[in-house]
């Protein structure tokens, strides 16, 4: 209980090169990172960013078009990877004339010798539904309830979660969050939310996987991210950037009168009288997707090992 | 904390060690009640196929009517008897036959619709796909459960409807059973409703893999059905080689062939023995110089004696399923396709 | 046993205020040596958060010397913060209960007190209080 749940050397999701088309627009292109074990990692990217067909790729119900995406090392959907991984799609599908004990029947007799009942049990007891309600009568908050508990009673080591608080009340939004995080503690289960809120992320997430076009703009611990970024205002007039930010890259820079504001990634010390501060997570995401031209960043734990290796 | 755990789950859970039925329980679960629905009616029309039966022996025993009229004074009581027959049994036999010709559009519309493109049009198949087994495999349950009881169910049905249409089917050449010939209710009899039940259920699982939506797959499974039984019944007289008499006049054409035999072809025949099928010379005032005219000298008749039923039985039923393991092998290749 | 209160708002890190409400617990008294830290699990049971966070701000203290991880049993603290001579009753304490009280005689308001205290703290300690 006292060590990280994450473990460094151990990968969860790794992609190569990784890319879908939908007829002529490609979802995903060119695509490479590496998520180590035990992580909660935040998924995040405007909408139609390539969030979800990411993780219906993990999730074994899509094929790349190029590329390859490995879970623990093996094709998503090999018969050693599908058990030991539980996604939650967007939609939460469940058939509406299953009553809730039916539907965990059903992740009994589809799970054999891994589902785990107590756990699913309390996981619908805690919102206090009745195993004898039907789906088709529950809120949107109570069905997600419902199919995360489906996801919970199969012990993953992988939890792909695509908008899962997207219809929950704060409360609720809450509680699901407490057991999400008390499932990761306790397995230490690999997590990936998939969200565009970031405020449901804030605190919950220590990864960061940032979308946008479908490509990979940012990847890697939240704290590394944020600590290799810098937010520098400072007095500046005159057009073009100053001449000291020439060493450095320039994610986003916006004047305001004689006042200049830019996030960077330093690399050395920053010279001129300029204050500077850690940018907010929010303020990073934002700057990213605002300057679709910024040079993306893996970390180094997020850079895949075989596309090292091959390097 | 974790003490307090394991002695709860092993109090919970130690006195029923859960039985799993895997995903046929999935499959049972999902359309137990169209499953329970259709035991209930075929169980009903088992037991009025029974009634029938027992109401239609009776009523020949009584009437006399296993054997043609024997002298002339009986005739005209018999004749009245046998349309009595035709009034009260009729309806009943030729409804019944129409249902079983029509239970492989059901059963096709069922796997289209309820089945498979339900699944995939509400994106229920997510679910399954993404626990313990295979999407090949939970395709492999969820047809091959409901296409068993499908096949099952009409063989029963039709295995009773022959049970009740042969005892008075062949009776004085068929003469009780006008409108429900052996030729007439032909995809009623024998294995016809089973091997047809077999190509409508492949044709909806085709159907319903490649539109992936409910009422549009369940639409163009019962338009396809419809439309097909158009070449299935124009191909069948030629499934078996028929008999077929040539005489100088029409009338004469006729007896040869008898009551219950069934007559498809006939024409004009030219000396040389050149068939010409659309002459309509009988119709004409003088049918000998239409004959002339065309250069023929008489008339032939193609037509299955009864005798021929088993023979046309087996090789439609052959035709059927192989048209079904086309199908079957279309829906394979799309399932294929689809799943990851 | 304590119960920690996360702000996501405050702009200190989740993990930092976890270390800091150990702290002020221990300095309270609330926690004593051999008590038991709550597991990750209830921790983000009750607060939702990450349990990477919980269990690096353990790390965090058991590198202060604070707690210590007992394998298979949980963290348990080792050592109190609280001073006796600082304790309620304490002539410290007393002392300066009784300076507040000329203080408030002569006319100074609590805003007046607090400056005062905090300039002579800076005198006696040096810089401005750091967050923790």
């Amino acid at each position: 209980m006292t060590g990280l749940t994450f473990q460094p050397e151990r990968t969860a999701l790794e992609a190569v090169g990784l890319g879908v088309r939908f007829r002529r627009r490609w979802a995903l292109r060119d695509c490479s990172f590496r998520l180590p074990a035990g992580r909660v990692c935040a998924l995040v990217g405007p909408n139609g960013a390539g969030k979800s067909t990411l993780l219906s790729l993990a999730a074994g119900l899509r094929r790349p078009t190029e590329g390859s995406l490995t879970v623990f090392g093996g094709r998503p959907g090999a018969a050693d990877v599908r058990p030991r991984v539980a996604y939650l799609s967007q939609d939460k599908p469940l058939y509406p004339r299953f009553t809730i004990a039916d539907t965990l029947r059903m992740g009994r007799e589809l799970n054999p010798g891994r589902w785990d009942q107590a756990a699913a049990e309390r996981t619908v007891a805690d919102g206090g539904l009745s195993s004898g309600a039907r789906i088709g009568d529950l809120s949107g908050g109570q069905r997600t309830r419902v199919a995360l508990a489906l996801a919970f009673g199969k012990r993953p080591e992988v939890l792909l979660l695509d908008e899962p608080m997207a219809d929950l009340d704060p409360l609720a939004r809450h509680e699901m969050t407490a057991a999400l995080m008390g499932q990761a503690a306790e397995h230490a289960t690999t997590v990936v939310i998939a969200s565009h809120v970031l405020a449901e992320l804030e605190g919950v997430c220590d990864y960061l996987l940032l979308i946008a076009d479908g490509r990979v703009r940012l990847a890697g611990e939240v704290e590394d991210l944020l600590a290799a970024h810098t937010v520098l205002v400072g007095r500046h007039e005159g057009p073009g950037l100053p001449r000291e930010f020439a060493m450095h890259t320039v994610v986003e820079a916006r004047a305001t009168g004689r006042q200049l504001t830019a996030l960077v990634r330093p690399d050395g010390p920053v010279a001129g009288q300029w204050k500077a501060a850690e940018p907010s997570l929010e303020e990073l995401l934002l700057a990213h997707l605002r300057a679709p031209g910024a040079p993306p960043l893996l970390a180094p734990s997020a850079e895949p090992r075989r596309y090292r290796a091959a390097a | 904390m974790s003490a307090t755990t394991v002695s709860r789950t092993a109090a919970g859970s130690a006195p029923r060690p859960p039985r799993t039925l895997g995903t046929a329980w999935v499959v049972w679960r999902r359309h137990r009640i169209a499953a329970w629905t259709a035991l209930a009616v075929l169980a009903a029309l088992c037991a009025e196929l029974v009634w029938l039966r027992g109401a239609m022996t009776e009523y020949v025993a009584a009437h006399g009517l296993a054997a043609p009229c024997a002298t002339e004074g009986d005739c005209a009581a018999h004749a009245a008897a046998v349309e009595e027959f035709g009034l009260r049994y009729g309806g009943f036999l030729g409804g019944n036959a129409l249902l079983l010709e029509f239970l492989p559009l059901f059963a096709g519309m069922f796997v289209a619709g309820p089945v498979i493109a339900r699944e995939l049009e509400s994106g229920t198949y997510k679910v399954a796909w993404t626990q313990s087994v295979s999407p090949l495999r939970w395709f492999a349950a969820k047809l091959g459960l409901p296409v068993a009881a499908l096949l099952v169910g009409a063989s029963v049905l039709s295995a009773v409807f022959l049970w009740t249409w042969r005892s008075v089917g062949h009776l004085d050449h068929g003469r009780l059973v006008d409108g429900t010939h052996w030729y007439e209710a032909f995809d009623a009899l024998g294995p016809a409703p089973v091997t047809n039940v077999l190509f409508g259920a492949a044709l909806g699982a085709l159907a319903g893999l490649l539109l992936r939506r409910t009422l549009p797959a369940m639409a163009v499974t019962a338009f396809a059905c419809v439309l097909l039984y158009w070449p299935l019944t124009a191909v069948r007289p030629y499934l078996a080689d028929p008999v077929t008499t040539t005489r100088m006049s029409y009338l004469e054409t006729r007896p040869f062939a008898g009551k219950d035999s069934w007559e498809y072809e006939r024409g004009a025949i030219t000396v040389s023995g050149t068939r010409l099928p659309d002459t309509d010379c009988h119709l004409a005032p003088v049918p000998t110089d239409c004959l002339a005219r065309h250069g023929a000298d008489g008339y032939y008749l193609d037509y299955h004696p009864p005798a021929h039923f088993q023979r046309l039985e087996l090789a439609q039923a052959g035709l059927v399923a192989a048209a079904a393991v086309v199908c079957a092998a279309g829906a394979l290749w799309r399932m294929r396709r689809l799943c990851p | 046993m304590v119960e920690f209160r996360i702000d996501r708002r405050s702009g200190v890190a989740t993990y930092l205020q976890i270390v800091q409400q150990v702290k002020q617990a221990l300095r309270l008294g609330l926690l004593a040596p051999g008590d038991k830290l709550p597991t990750a699990k209830e921790v983000v049971a009750a607060t939702a958060i990450n349990p990477n966070t919980v269990l690096k701000a353990y790390r965090e203290l058991d590198r202060e010397g604070l707690v210590e991880a007992r394998p298979g049993l949980g963290t348990f603290v080792r050592r109190s913060l609280a001073r006796p001579q600082a304790a309620a009753g304490s002539p410290l304490r007393a002392e300066l209960a009784d300076w507040m009280h000329r203080a408030r005689e002569a006319g100074l308001d609590r805003e007046d007190v607090a400056a005062l205290l905090a300039s002579v703290l800076e005198e006696g300690f040096g810089g401005p209080a750091e967050a923790t």
